[in-house]
């Protein structure tokens, strides 16, 4: 009885805090229509920007909470309205997609810049000097109380501004009609923008609130409004009592689950250690049970198809691709050699990504869970080459189980259940398969007539398999599927009254793609020779879909741009350093650079590589006009629109 | 003041056709929607046949849209029935519809904008190819189609660059590629000039020669009094008017509905 | 003289590379009902933005009271005295009724209290769904909320899109009262209508639109039966 008693304490508390945090989501999603990812990335920095002011800068709390709580957050959040959302206005799911993304990765780069990750800091609980308190026999620290305090607060604050100031009522008012509120003299941006200092205070509250128990790291502490994810999706992305109910289910449900629940699992010993997978199954459940999406129509804000080169020019540049390799490949040490052979492996992973995002629209934040199912089945292969194929099967297999369950899902919940499962998988399979901060030992495959082991002869052999993968993708684009799935991109509901039946299409398209990541993992594994859980996290997955948009996110040459530059990025202190510009680690600087580049560039798909072509074809128009047909083509139309 | 409440009478039309029928080819059967506190259909009753051109007509808001994603299972009815060639097909889903032979445009353009006027046509004719037994080849199907929609001029342009109403006939055209027993057709005509509206006209007669269904959503009103063996008018969501052409421009209640009330 | 109330000269306008008005002049002089008709895709709702600032005229101007507004920002517009109450949405559906009013007195001189009495006692439909959210009222009731916004702003010029869209006749005559009752006020009204008749009822100026431009100009009696030509055909 006791321990109940004890564990519900537990699991209200920690329900507060989910219900904190996904509120400030809410709040900032129903009121500007963007669901804000770096949500938890502004808690963490608001924690550390505490930290800073009570215990490095010995400021008094008193005067540091509402410091940081009523002015810094608030206005950081106004800010990045204004900055970066703002400019946003009417964007697709996908674009906002990017750029919180973008955000996120950039706010961890920035606070690993700020607060180095290898110092322990610790934040001390809230009146940690006052003597606990007994309740029925369970001992509460105030810094418990403070949290239930706080987040019935926060619920009767907010719920008092929404029904009864006038500003509360102009917020739920933008969300049903922006225009009618701007007629009324009320200004939806100025609007908009006070949801955003509201969630970054909320945010940053949850952050302050939760810190002395998670400990200041700043990926623990970004990735903890991952569980508020769950809970704001409790509340359909719209109600917020509902969404507070829901955080507090989810606090019960993960403090009552080693005790109640485990045990009684088949497979117990397996199920106990799952702990932590469990706000991410339940939010995988929410999911299930949403409502049918109704069939998406038309989107024709500027998006753009570059011209798909034939079979003749595919393999002419497969061609000069692989000259450029063997030219390489007796060029560079064995160490960079491993760098670039690295590089193309990405890019075949980006390849994946080409086919379901670019050519079909659907949006994985997954990419590196099947990447990692590749080198886990490639690890247990030995030295048998079919470790590729068992890779590509394992992993398109996993895709298929995806695609169908979240078959009916699209945008920004299909974004979500894909975090929910790269998240799951890293927490419930990879660190539990692996082990946690421990590595996997494996030995590269063995070919006849081919020495494997050699970085010449396994860099050429990356370049190839990267080249017949890009062939073939380009193939698949010319053709009937292709054809179809730029058909489902454009229009889901013509391609239903047409007759297709877009479900199946989509498990294919997940399928395929999920088989090509988990061939790329494979590869990596062979090249590696050992694995790590933390290669395999979902921050990477985002990096590598920021990437692909950075270089462009329906081309081959886009893969190619996007892997190159986030190969690029942690090698930057070196480069640089031969100039004598010292920077910080090099994987800080992967995220900070990604995440600029990704808010900078998010909005075009067309990408670096892109810009490049445009460029080109700018230059052409420029210098020799004469040689240009008459008849304008389509890509000078697009340079108009874009 | 009578009684009666207006929002929700349903006046008196003598529907001639029942759903088995054997020329009836598409019967909406008193479907009715309603979107929160608005009714945007109430029972409404269209009889199309095979062979004929029917027309669909009414003022702005009228619910001829909301008709249309009811047909084609875009949106689910409130209440009501759609038969398909004699065979209720109220609870299948889209494509399944399709395939039974239902075609439409939309009026909001639904083209698949990032592919040629042409590759739109034969994608259409890939995806019947793969669902349908006919295994004619598509090439041939797309080539044929571009040129009877009258489209051989733009067909390697790219749809979103195409003025709308050539996009229009794309539509159209890719309608016409899953070979439809029955074929909506959303104001195909606006946005072409005079001589592109006659020719259209004429391939709408000629379709339903060939024994298709045709049923059509359209407001240039000569191009309605040209084409359509029958007529219904929509107006608040019902069917106020069924008849010949004649009959229904003189139909004193059409001229209520479009004009205002007689006071 | 007192400058029009709102004048359009040789206005073109579209989206994109279409063009959708050529060359539109029309002027509404102040304290006047003016009734802008045609069939659908005439350009009617295009107009009506470009008179609210929602669409830039690619050539011609906009003159507002006197005041040459081309580039005023529509919320200014607003501010200045522009009401337009949109085609088919003029309310939030997901506030009360209530809650609505105190929207639309949000930059106003009038007290929300004063409002809702003014409204309530025009349409005591709206009095008893005071607490109900907008959007489950009948589509009558959420376009006289809609209308309400009319009486709240005390425009200079006021513009009504297509009010009886999708609505019975009944509440169609009984929103054209109001219509009349705010004219005989003195606010000066541009009005798009499809129902012709009852449109005329209420105006002292008409004009056709058709094809983007202005088809033709003048008393409400002589423009009668040049619609019925435009709508149904000669037949008719």
């Amino acid at each position: 009885m006791d321990q109940l008693l004890q564990l519900t304490v537990v699991g209200l508390v920690v329900g507060c805090v989910y219900a904190l945090t996904a509120t400030g989501l809410v709040v900032t999603y129903t009121t500007s229509g963007i669901f804000n990812f770096a949500h938890g990335a502004i808690g963490m920095l608001g924690a550390f920007s505490y930290w800073q002011l009570t215990v490095k800068w010995h400021w008094p709390v008193l005067l540091a909470l509402p410091v940081v709580l009523l002015v810094l957050a608030p206005l950081f959040g106004a800010t990045i309205e204004r900055i970066v959302m703002r400019p946003l206005h009417g964007a697709s799911v996908d674009v906002t997609l990017v750029i919180t993304l973008g955000l996120l990765l950039f706010f961890l780069g920035a606070a690993n810049y700020f607060w180095d990750q290898g110092q322990t800091r610790v934040l001390p609980e809230l009146l940690a000097s006052w003597k606990p308190v007994d309740i029925g026999g369970v001992v509460v620290t105030w810094g418990q109380i403070i949290i239930v305090l706080a987040a019935v607060g926060v619920a009767i604050g907010l719920r008092f501004l929404f029904s009864t100031t006038r500003i509360g009522i102009a917020m739920r008012g933008v969300v049903d009609d922006p225009d009618l509120c701007a007629m009324s003299g009320a200004s939806p941006a100025r609007i908009q923008q006070l949801s955003w200092a509201i969630g970054a205070g909320l945010a940053a509250l949850a952050g302050i609130l939760v810190a002395p128990k998670v400990g200041m790291s700043a990926l623990q502490l970004t990735l903890l409004v991952i569980n508020g994810y769950a809970a704001a999706l409790f509340g359909r992305l719209k109600s917020l009592p509902r969404t507070a109910v829901g955080g507090l289910l989810l606090g019960l449900l993960v403090s009552y689950y080693p005790v109640y629940v485990a045990p009684h699992l088949p497979f117990s010993t397996t199920f106990g250690q799952l702990e932590k997978a469990v706000p991410m199954i339940f939010l995988g459940v929410l999911l299930l049970f949403l409502p049918s999406a109704r069939l998406r129509t038309a989107t024709t804000v500027g998006r753009v198809a570059p011209t798909v080169p034939g079979l003749r020019q595919s393999l002419a540049g497969g061609g000069v691709m692989i000259v450029l390799a063997i030219a390489l490949a007796s060029a560079l040490s064995s160490a960079n050699l491993l760098i670039a052979g690295g590089m193309f492996i990405s890019a075949l992973s980006l390849l994946s990504l080409v086919l379901l995002t670019g050519y079909s629209g659907q949006t994985s934040l997954c990419v590196l869970t099947f990447f990692g199912l590749g080198a886990f089945a490639m690890a247990h292969s030995g030295t048998s080459p079919l470790g590729l194929v068992w890779g590509g099967l394992l992993a398109a297999a996993a895709g298929m189980l995806v695609a169908l369950v979240t078959a009916r899902l699209r945008g920004l919940y299909l974004a979500l259940a894909t975090f929910a499962f790269a998240k799951g998988m890293d927490v419930g399979f990879f660190n539990f398969k692996l082990g946690s901060g421990q590595s996997l030992q494996l030995k590269r495959f063995e070919l006849p007539l081919i020495d494997t082991s050699s970085e010449k002869t396994f860099f050429f052999l990356t370049v190839v398999v990267f080249v017949v993968a890009a062939i073939g993708v380009l193939a698949v684009r010319r053709g009937r599927w292709g054809r179809q799935l730029t058909a489902l991109n454009d229009s889901p509901a013509a391609c239903a009254t047409l007759g297709v039946n877009t479900t199946i299409t989509k498990v294919v398209v997940f399928t395929a793609s999920a088989g090509i990541a988990g061939v790329a993992g494979a590869m990596f594994g062979a090249q590696q020779e050992i694995i790590t859980p933390s290669q395999f996290d979902v921050l990477g997955s985002l990096a590598l879909l920021l990437a692909l948009r950075i270089g462009g996110i329906n081309t081959i040459t886009g893969a190619l741009f996007g892997a190159f530059t986030i190969g690029l990025f942690p090698e930057m202190p070196q480069i640089l350093g031969h100039f004598g510009v010292t920077l910080p680690d090099k994987v800080q600087l992967t995220f900070l650079l990604t995440g600029i580049a990704a808010i900078s560039i998010g909005r075009d798909p067309d990408g670096l590589g892109g810009q490049v072509s445009k460029l080109g074809l700018r230059l052409r128009q420029q210098f020799g006009s004469s040689s240009t047909p008459a008849a304008p083509s389509y890509e000078e139309a697009t340079l108009v629109h874009g | 003041m009578s009684t009666v409440d207006l929002e929700t009478y349903v006046p008196h039309i003598d529907h001639q056709y029942d759903p088995r029928d054997p020329e009836v080819a598409l019967y909406v059967d008193e479907v009715s929607v309603r979107f929160g506190g608005v009714q945007a259909v109430s029972a409404a009753t269209i009889a199309c046949l095979a062979g004929q051109v029917t027309g669909l007509i009414g003022p702005n808001g009228a619910g001829k849209t909301t008709t249309f994603n009811v047909i084609t299972g875009l949106e689910a009815p409130t209440s009501g029935k759609v038969f398909l060639g004699n065979e209720d097909v109220s609870g299948l889903t889209p494509y399944k519809r399709a395939r039974k032979g239902l075609a439409r445009t939309f009026q909001r353009l639904e083209v698949f904008g990032t592919l040629t006027a042409r590759d739109n046509i034969l994608a259409a004719a890939e995806f019947r190819r793969g669902w349908s037994k006919d295994k004619s080849n598509p090439r041939a199907v797309a080539d044929q189609i571009v040129e009877r929609v009258g489209l051989q001029h733009v067909q390697h342009e790219r749809v979103d660059m195409l003025p709308t109403g050539l996009a229009r006939l794309v539509e159209l055209g890719r309608g016409l590629a899953t070979h439809p027993r029955v074929l909506l057709l959303d104001e195909p005509a606006s946005g072409l000039d005079m001589a592109e509206s006659e020719a259209l006209g004429d391939l709408l007669i000629d379709l339903a020669q060939e024994g298709i269904a045709v049923l059509v959503v359209e407001h240039d009103v000569d191009l309605v009094m040209r084409v359509c063996d029958r007529i219904h008018v929509l107006d608040f969501g019902r069917i106020i008017s069924v008849g010949f052409p004649k009959d229904v421009q003189a139909d004193p209640a059409v001229q209520a509905a479009y004009l205002g009330a007689e006071d | 003289m007192a400058a029009p109330a709102l004048e359009l000269k040789g206005i073109s306008a579209g989206y994109g590379r279409i063009e959708v008005l050529h060359d539109v002049s029309l002027s509404v002089p102040a304290g006047t009902v003016y009734a802008l008709l045609g069939p659908n895709g005439a350009g009617k709702t295009t107009t009506m933005l470009v008179a609210s600032g929602y669409v830039r005229p690619t050539a011609g101007c906009i003159h507002v009271a006197g005041s040459h507004v081309n580039r005023v920002a529509p919320e200014n517009l607003a501010k200045a005295g522009v009401c337009r109450i949109p085609e088919g949405r003029g309310i939030f559906p997901n506030l009360t009724v209530n809650e609505n009013l105190r929207m639309f007195t949000y930059s106003s001189p009038f007290s929300t209290s004063e409002v809702q009495e003014k409204s309530y006692a025009r349409f005591p439909r709206l009095g008893e769904r005071r607490n109900q959210l907008a959007g489950t009222m009948s589509g009558g009731e959420q376009q006289m909320l809609a209308m309400s916004r009319a009486l709240v702003a005390d425009p200079g010029i006021l513009l009504l899109d297509e009010i009886s869209m999708g609505l019975a006749p009944k509440i169609v005559s009984e929103l054209y009262e109001l219509v009349g009752q705010l004219a005989q006020e003195g606010i000066s009204i541009l009005l798009v209508e499809q129902f012709a008749r009852t449109a005329l009822a209420v105006s002292d100026y008409a004009a056709v639109m058709t094809g983007g431009r202005i088809a033709m100009v003048g008393q409400p009696a002589d423009v009668a039966d040049f619609v019925n030509e435009a709508y149904l055909g000669g037949a008719a």
